[in-house]
């Protein structure tokens, strides 16, 4: 036991120590392909308007979930400029089931193949689905893992904010 | 001064490091699990034990450095464990991607070369008993460049034995303990690069080489040839624009070996509006090539009993196909079925077979504050000794207007044993969980077997065994945290279609999740 207290004793300190450290959360580069092939790089569709990352697999039931409010989300902000991007991690294993699977579920917006997973690391994402919001300039203004009924409308918010330049209001609740 | 608090200064000193830069970031991800109970059948009765994995973050510009210190420290002798478990540095810039050190990649889909993790699984070893993380990555160097029209990938590096804790073995320096310089999980070497060309929108063409290098043994060699098609533009060029389909085909060989080996996976999906099915055929033989992940051909079930009772493939001989359709109904439900076959030739007089047919649906017409889908599934797996199944589930959920959710999950199973006086058993599962909208939950759980294999081990061997657990979550901002209290079935459990085993716990375990 004394070598829990002493772990947990450690781990506060971390935490303390880590905060003030983590300025802007910066988003890496990255290229992925479509299921049609296409490149996506990250730095070229930030040209265009803020992103929205949403880190899913076909065999995650909160990532189904949460892809109808994406879906909503991506019809009612595209022509604001907002770029939501269905980043899948079944790997090679469920590549070919892709398609299928959004198509009858009617999901429209672009899906992108990280097939070894490594987008999601360097994204620090851990956990399915995570949804990472990237402003123009690169920086990541949210982040959230998991989905639970009702997170949509923080993720909203955050959008609403990115949009309307208020990127610092986002960075409150429900931030990461 | 304790690991820990190296780990601490390090994150106090590079705070002070980067303050000055003015795009410099550094990030912070914790994973923290401690444990207190026992493993039923090892000694001793009660241990208590804590997992930390620190992942340590440093960004420049398009410059990006990480590390992960993984620590272990158990109440038992000979188990405590300090690691430095993966450091890289990267730099992407357009379509250039270069990383030194601990890394991930993929070449074609994985059937010559795969280096991935599965994020948040612990592994405990079975033979060891020290708990850490499940990295399937190598270490060394990959290189890649993806524009429109190429793709040429390369790589360098050491594959990971997974079944080897990290610090392995004691007679290692605590030097070579901390780095892995000196550790049995990283001996053999993979070297291997893709190139592919897109001629056209649509097509793509291209080729994997690897050369295997294990320690003590002769090397090897594969390549694969790969082509990818999408259908869909000549669909619609033709005027069929509800038509969509794209096929992939990748054929490889082995040579060099003890004896020559191939691999070849054929995949293709079509479908008219939003009916869909997808085709794959899988034929590999001989084709362990230390760091490759080729297609399993086997559905990735989140229903706990089939999770279970995933296939797990065998590179060394395996055939087979697997077939997946999805329709919806109207708007009334989405309905998939699902066809997996395997044959794995052990020997030249002895062969397994694996199949498995499911089918599953999802209600749509409910209003949108229920949900229900049910799902029944049926098959054998005789390398896994197991003789047949039938297993049937359903998962309902509702919601309230301020967003608290309900859910309940119930899960059946009859199946049979391919050996013994009474080979028939029954499992079930059952889990009845609250989720709140300000980010607290909780669930009970109740598996319950009559399988041989579990109840042998009591002192009354036809009890049916129980394992009930009662689990709570909290979310606040960068933190979550999962108490688990009770008792856990051990066993097979898989993460996107790759397996590992569990021990069966009992006892309390905290799950912590820090993000800076």
């Amino acid at each position: 036991m004394k070598c829990i207290k002493r772990i947990s004793e450690t781990l506060l300190a971390v935490m303390l120590l880590a905060a003030p450290v983590v300025s802007k959360d910066m988003a890496p580069d990255f290229n992925l392909r479509s299921p049609e092939g296409d490149r996506l790089n990250l730095k070229s569709m930030l040209e265009h308007g803020p992103i929205l990352l949403d880190f899913w697999a076909t065999w995650c039931k909160p990532c189904v979930k949460a892809m109808p409010k994406l879906q909503e989300i991506y019809e009612t902000y595209k022509d604001r400029g907002l770029t939501v991007v269905g980043v899948n991690e079944d790997g090679p294993r469920g590549q070919s089931k892709v398609k299928p699977f959004l198509r009858a579920r009617k999901f429209t917006f672009p899906i992108a193949l990280d097939s070894d997973g490594s987008v999601m690391k360097r994204m620090r994402a851990t956990a399915y689905p995570t949804t990472v919001l990237i402003d123009m300039d690169g920086e990541i203004v949210f982040r959230h893992a998991g989905f639970a009924k009702g997170d949509e409308k923080v993720l909203i918010e955050a959008i609403e904010a990115v949009l309307t330049g208020k990127a610092d209001q986002a960075e409150g609740s429900g931030t990461e | 001064m304790t690991p820990f608090n190296h780990i601490a200064w390090t994150v106090a000193l590079l705070s002070l490091v980067c303050a000055g830069g003015a795009d410099a970031q550094v990030s912070v991800t914790s994973l923290t699990e401690v444990q207190r109970g026992r493993v039923p059948g090892e000694d001793p009765d009660v241990f208590s034990n804590v997992f930390e994995q620190f992942n340590l973050n440093y960004g420049q510009a398009d410059f990006q450095a990480s590390a992960r210190f993984e620590v272990y420290r158990a109440s038992v002798d000979g188990r405590n464990m300090t690691f430095l478990s993966q450091r890289s540095v990267s730099w992407a810039k357009g379509p250039a991607y270069v990383v030194g050190g601990n890394f991930y990649g993929i070449l074609g889909r994985g059937l010559t070369a795969r280096a991935f993790e599965l994020p948040g699984v612990v592994l405990e070893s079975t033979v060891f008993r020290q708990r850490y993380t499940n990295t399937q990555d190598m270490e060394g160097g990959f290189a890649s460049w993806t524009d429109d029209r190429f793709e040429v990938k390369a790589l360098a590096g050491r594959p990971v034995a997974g079944d080897i804790p990290p610090g392995y073995p004691d007679t290692i320096s605590g030097f070579d303990k901390l780095t892995g310089l000196g550790s049995d999980r990283r001996k053999d070497w993979v070297l291997g690069s893709e190139f592919s060309v897109r001629p056209v929108p649509g097509l793509k063409l291209g080729g994997t080489v690897v050369n295997v290098r294990p320690q003590g043994f002769e090397g090897s060699y594969a390549w694969s040839w790969l082509a990818g098609m999408d259908l869909t533009p000549a669909f619609e060029h033709a005027g069929l624009s509800s038509l969509y389909g794209e096929v992939y085909a990748e054929l490889a060989n082995r040579e060099k070996f003890t004896s020559d080996g191939h691999g070849r996976y054929l995949s293709g999906n079509f479908g008219i509006g939003s009916v869909g099915i997808s085709v794959e055929y899988k034929d590999y033989d001989n084709f362990d090539l230390l760091a490759n992940d080729p297609p399993q051909l086997v559905r990735e079930h989140t229903a706990y009993l089939l999770n279970r009772n995933t296939h797990v493939l065998q590179t060394l001989n395996e055939t087979g196909f697997q077939v997946e359709a999805v329709f919806p109904v109207a708007d009334l439900v989405t309905v998939t079925g699902n066809i997996s076959w395997g044959k794995n030739r052990l020997s030249s007089t002895v062969s397994t077979v694996f199949d498995e047919r499911f089918i599953g649906t999802e209600l749509g017409f409910l209003p949108d504050s229920h949900t229900a889908s049910v799902f029944f599934d049926w098959g054998r797996d005789e390398l896994e000794a197991l003789a047949s199944h039938r297993t049937g589930g359903m998962l309902l959920g509702t919601s309230t207007e301020n967003n608290h959710t309900l859910e309940l999950n119930l899960e059946l199973q009859r199946g049979k044993l391919p050996f013994g006086a009474n080979p028939r058993y029954w499992d079930t599962y059952g889990v009845l969980s609250w989720q709140s909208p300000i980010g607290l939950g909780a669930a009970i759980a109740l598996d319950r077997s009559t399988n041989p294999s579990e109840t042998d081990r009591g002192n009354n061997e036809t009890d049916p065994v129980k394992f009930l657990s009662v689990n709570l979550n909290a979310r606040f901002g960068p933190y979550e945290a999962l108490l688990f209290v009770g008792e856990r079935r051990g066993g097979t459990a898989c993460t996107s279609g790759t397996c590992y085993e569990v021990l069966e716990f009992r006892g309390a375990e905290l799950r912590l999740t820090t993000r800076f």
